[in-house]
């Protein structure tokens, strides 16, 4: 009762953020920005001080003001509040990648892993060669049937990276599954199944975790790279990778801002993404071996 | 050895033929009948709709059509390019040296640079390790479009020292033109390389046989060389060869990012510009470029591996 | 003077931030063509002992004392002087064979790799020399062999590869470190002939690291005890075995229970070895002692040397060991 008549002070708060035990440094910052970007992707729409599409040609490459801090675009749109609508567009596809990702692969892991035998066989040998087929190419091939736009790239990908994910989940699971305690389990007459979902998945979860923060990253340029190309997502809407193809005549005329400013915010992701994956994977190759 | 080489190379086979009928199928996936989705709304005389029909086969049965379109491929007969009036193996042509140039940069750039600061990483601990560590992860999280535009930037238009567009006339002149781009790629892949070095070459080092090359009396600097890094190659090079596909994939941004004409860009235009024959002929290339390096990989393996050859000769 | 001479040995190792101490003053002379061995169980420090011998030692291990080598202070070599004492005067035989030698590169390379690289001999003349020692180690075929690689050998004849290599320079000193250990069984006792024929032919000192004693008494003119990185015990071979002064030889040598005498206490040494970092106050071997006084627990015995040998042990005196009927006060 008390709880909900104290009114939570920021600093309480505050308090009740803790270091997470094993993490660097590098790490710990890592993860803020990952949640920074989180958060810019859920609200950044919402807190973006300017209609990203507001055209405004005389203020095409304006400088910056007060109200605008990194300054227009060519057709003078306000670039932060293009960045701000760009960070959903641009983290919204790879989500949805890594979701479809990570279910298929991890499905077609376990049961190789569990059934063995010609199954897992011709399974690895799938993905084994599907591997040296660049995920970039795949997905322009599906926009060259398709055509352009988000939906085929995203499907495209989804399937580019499930052989990836797949790979790390069969390697893992197959060690998991070798472990005693899933032979006595089965010897109890455990069905796969419930072996599966109650103890092998859960302890491979995060090898999972780690692999699907990677692909965030991963995913991320893929889709801003074919955004950029004119494959993605389609003008006019606000992206970082469409905004680095239109800050490119910017460029060219000496106005490098929005390019720069979308360049530096998908470097700034890719990094933290897969800093906090590869640690994330660490930690999960630890637990497990 | 024999036995191995030559499963490799079926399975080489295998993987062309099965990617070039996921290729040669995709039209038929696409909605609406073909010789629409070719002619992709473009004002089409029924000349064109006829040429179209003969050149894919259209009045025959499927399979039919694949067998007599891949036989074509492989004659050097891709068709003729829907947008441009132009024998595919034409623009294939005129387009490849670019890209085969810009491919041979980059590779020499992302081997010397990877090895180089991998094995400096290697061996010197501390400060320089966890520099150049920290300078591979940003490198690597820098896509190759917006390390092109950076360097287009500083170096085409702020200091003027390369050009910013184009393929240039002679080959100085296209290697200057391909210099930006190269350096782009290279930004984005030299840390695959330069991780592997690092991480094999510092491996090997504290092997229990290069303390036997130790207590010999050996220089250094000759255990570096013949135990160090003859044995760090075999991943090296593994990697090189593993990072090959998806190199040349990246060579189709940079190319765009640089308007070169170049076998990626044509693919891009070719897609945007729905001009489907290009299209799949550059796809078909580079598919079969993928699986006959996968098969050369294995055969570095081979050549720098002796417990690999052993093993294959026994199976 | 002897051909080499430890004195006050100490060697610590960076573990995790913090200094860990492995060798706690080694004392030991061996004469020109003398072999002796240095007994214990692992972590010890007998492989450190030979690792600091041919300074071998990881590069941030700190170390001081001093090893003299023909009246050279080894401690003190550098770069090139160093890589010629490593390169002509002594020679290392490690624990596993299969692991020391580089699998990518084949037999003939590594073993002419040494007289090629560091004493300037031509390949050929190389290959000649180490066809020529690979038959006397018992391999035959050696034209053959030069073009095999590591791992189409089997671990016996990698070991007697290795024997070849280090025979190939010349050395005055061998330095093996349980050379038989990582072999099959009905290797084991070849390759140990074959090192101490070729060391007593060719007047080869022998440091012979095992932690099995009745093989070392088998192979060596004398036998050191090592525990928590000190020589506990000092002896000639026979003697050692025969009259071990030091409880804790008494113990490795498996004093077992006697049925006929009624002991209550069975004389397998109880609780788990020390290692050098751990030992605090007093005897390092005294919490495992079961004659461990007062004296033992509050201050460290010094190596005491007497006639045929040297003990670390306040009670040596007192007591009588035997190996095979345990001990009597």
């Amino acid at each position: 009762m008390t709880a909900l008549n104290t009114p939570i002070a920021p600093a309480r708060v505050l308090r009740t953020i803790r270091p997470i035990p094993g993490l660097d440094v590098v790490g710990h910052v890592a993860v803020l920005l990952v949640i920074l970007f989180a958060c810019l992707a859920a609200f950044g729409p919402l807190i973006a001080p300017h209609d990203p599409n507001a055209v405004n040609l005389s203020l095409s490459y304006g400088g910056s003001d007060t109200e605008h801090p990194i300054g227009y675009d060519q057709q003078g749109r306000d670039i932060f509040s293009r960045l701000l609508h760009g960070a959903r567009s641009s983290f919204l596809g790879p989500l949805i990648i890594v979701a479809a990702a990570s279910t298929a692969g991890m499905t077609l892991a376990i049961v190789g892993a569990w059934r063995k035998g010609w199954i897992d066989a011709t399974l690895a040998g799938i993905l084994d060669s599907s591997l040296a087929f660049p995920g970039l190419l795949l997905a322009v091939m599906v926009v060259a049937i398709v055509g352009p736009g988000i939906q085929s790239t995203v499907i495209a990908l989804s399937i580019a990276y499930t052989p990836y994910m797949a790979r790390i989940v069969r390697s893992a699971a197959i060690t998991e599954i070798s472990k005693d305690y899933v032979a006595a389990a089965r010897v109890q007459g455990f069905s796969a199944l419930t072996i599966c979902v109650r103890h092998v998945i859960p302890n491979i979860m995060p090898i999972v975790l780690g692999q699907a923060v990677l692909t965030v990253a991963w995913a991320t340029v893929d889709i801003a790279g074919l955004s950029y190309l004119g494959l993605g997502i389609q003008p006019p809407a606000a992206d970082w990778g469409i905004m680095l193809a239109n800050g490119q005549t910017g460029v060219l005329q000496g106005y490098p801002m929005e390019a720069v400013s979308a360049g530096l915010c998908l470097i700034i992701a890719i990094c933290s993404f897969s800093l906090l994956g590869e640690r994330i994977s660490r930690r999960g190759e630890a637990i497990a071996a | 050895m024999g036995r191995f080489l030559a499963r490799r190379i079926i399975i080489c086979v295998l993987t062309v033929a099965g990617a070039s009928f996921v290729i040669f199928a995709s039209l038929y996936l696409a909605p609406g009948d073909p010789i629409s989705f070719l002619t992709a709304g473009r004002p089409s005389s029924p000349e064109l709709r006829a040429a179209l029909a003969a050149q894919y086969h259209l009045d025959d049965p499927f399979l039919h059509r694949y067998l007599q379109w891949i036989t074509d491929a492989f004659q050097g007969n891709f068709g003729e390019s829907i947008a441009r009036r132009r024998p595919v193996l034409d623009l294939i042509f005129a387009n490849l040296p670019t890209t085969i140039l810009l491919v041979i940069m980059t590779l020499i750039l992302v081997v010397v640079v990877g090895v180089l600061f991998g094995g400096i990483a290697a061996f010197r601990r501390g400060p320089i390790d966890d520099g150049i560590m920290a300078a591979m992860t940003v490198s690597l999280a820098t896509p190759a479009f917006v390390s092109s535009i950076f360097l287009i930037s500083v170096f085409a238009v702020g200091l003027g020292w390369f050009p910013v567009f184009g393929p240039g006339t002679d080959i100085g002149d296209r290697i200057h033109h391909l210099v930006l781009p190269a350096v782009a790629l290279t930004i984005a892949w030299w840390p695959v390389i330069g991780e592997t070095a690092r991480a094999s070459m510092r491996e090997e080092h504290e092997r229990e046989h290069v303390e036997t090359a130790r207590s010999r009396g050996l220089t250094p600097q000759h255990i570096v060389r013949r135990h160090v890094f003859r044995n760090a190659a075999i991943p090296i090079s593994t990697v090189i060869g593993l990072s090959f596909a998806g190199l040349v994939a990246g060579t189709a941004i940079v190319e765009s990012a640089f308007q070169l004409n170049g076998l990626g860009s044509l693919l891009i235009t070719s897609v945007t510009g729905r001009d489907f024959p290009v299209a799949q002929a550059v796809a078909l290339l580079l598919v079969t470029v993928f699986a006959v390096t996968n098969v050369v990989v294995d055969l570095l393996y081979a050549a720098l591996d002796p417990r690999v050859q052993t093993s294959w000769s026994r199976k | 003077m002897s051909l080499l001479s430890i004195k006050d040995l100490k060697v610590s190792l960076p573990v995790d931030k913090e200094r860990r101490v492995v060798l706690r003053g080694i004392d030991l002379e061996l004469e020109a063509g003398e072999s002796v061995a240095i007994v214990g169980e692992s972590g010890s420090g007998k492989s450190m002992t030979a690792r600091a011998i041919a300074r071998l030692l990881p590069r941030r291990a700190v170390v001081s004392g001093s090893i003299l080598f023909d009246g050279r202070q080894v401690l003190d070599l550098k770069d090139a002087a160093l890589r010629r004492f490593q390169a002509a005067e002594m020679a290392m035989i490690f624990q596993d064979p299969r692991v020391h030698l580089n699998p990518v590169r084949t037999i003939g390379d590594f073993l002419v790799e040494g007289l090629v690289n560091t004493r300037g001999s031509s390949k050929k003349a190389a290959e000649h020399k180490v066809i020529e020692l690979l038959d006397e180690v018992g391999i035959p075929d050696g034209t053959r062999r030069l073009r095999q690689y590591p791992h189409e050998l089997s671990g016996g004849l990698l070991q007697r590869v290795m024997i070849a290599a280090a025979l190939a320079s010349e050395p005055r000193l061998l330095l093996a470190d349980e050379p038989s250990t990582a072999l099959d069984v009905s290797t084991q006792s070849d390759v140990m002939a074959i090192i101490d024929d070729l060391c007593k032919s060719r007047g080869m000192a022998l440091m012979f690291i095992t932690h099995d004693l009745e093989l070392a008494a088998a192979i060596c003119d004398r036998t050191a005890v090592m525990y928590a990185g000190q020589i506990v015990e000092v002896q000639g071979s026979t003697d050692l075995v025969e009259h071990p002064r030091h409880p804790y030889s008494a113990g490795l040598l498996g004093a077992k229970p006697n049925v006929s005498r009624r002991v209550q206490r069975l004389n397998a040494i109880p609780g788990r070895p020390r290692a050098a970092f751990e030992v605090q106050n007093g005897c390092a071997f005294s919490d495992r002692c079961r004659f461990a006084s007062e004296e033992c627990i509050a201050s460290e015995p010094t190596l005491k040397h007497e006639p045929g040998g040297a003990v670390r042990c306040f009670r040596a005196d007192d007591l009588i060991l035997n190996a095979t009927e345990g001990a009597v006060l």
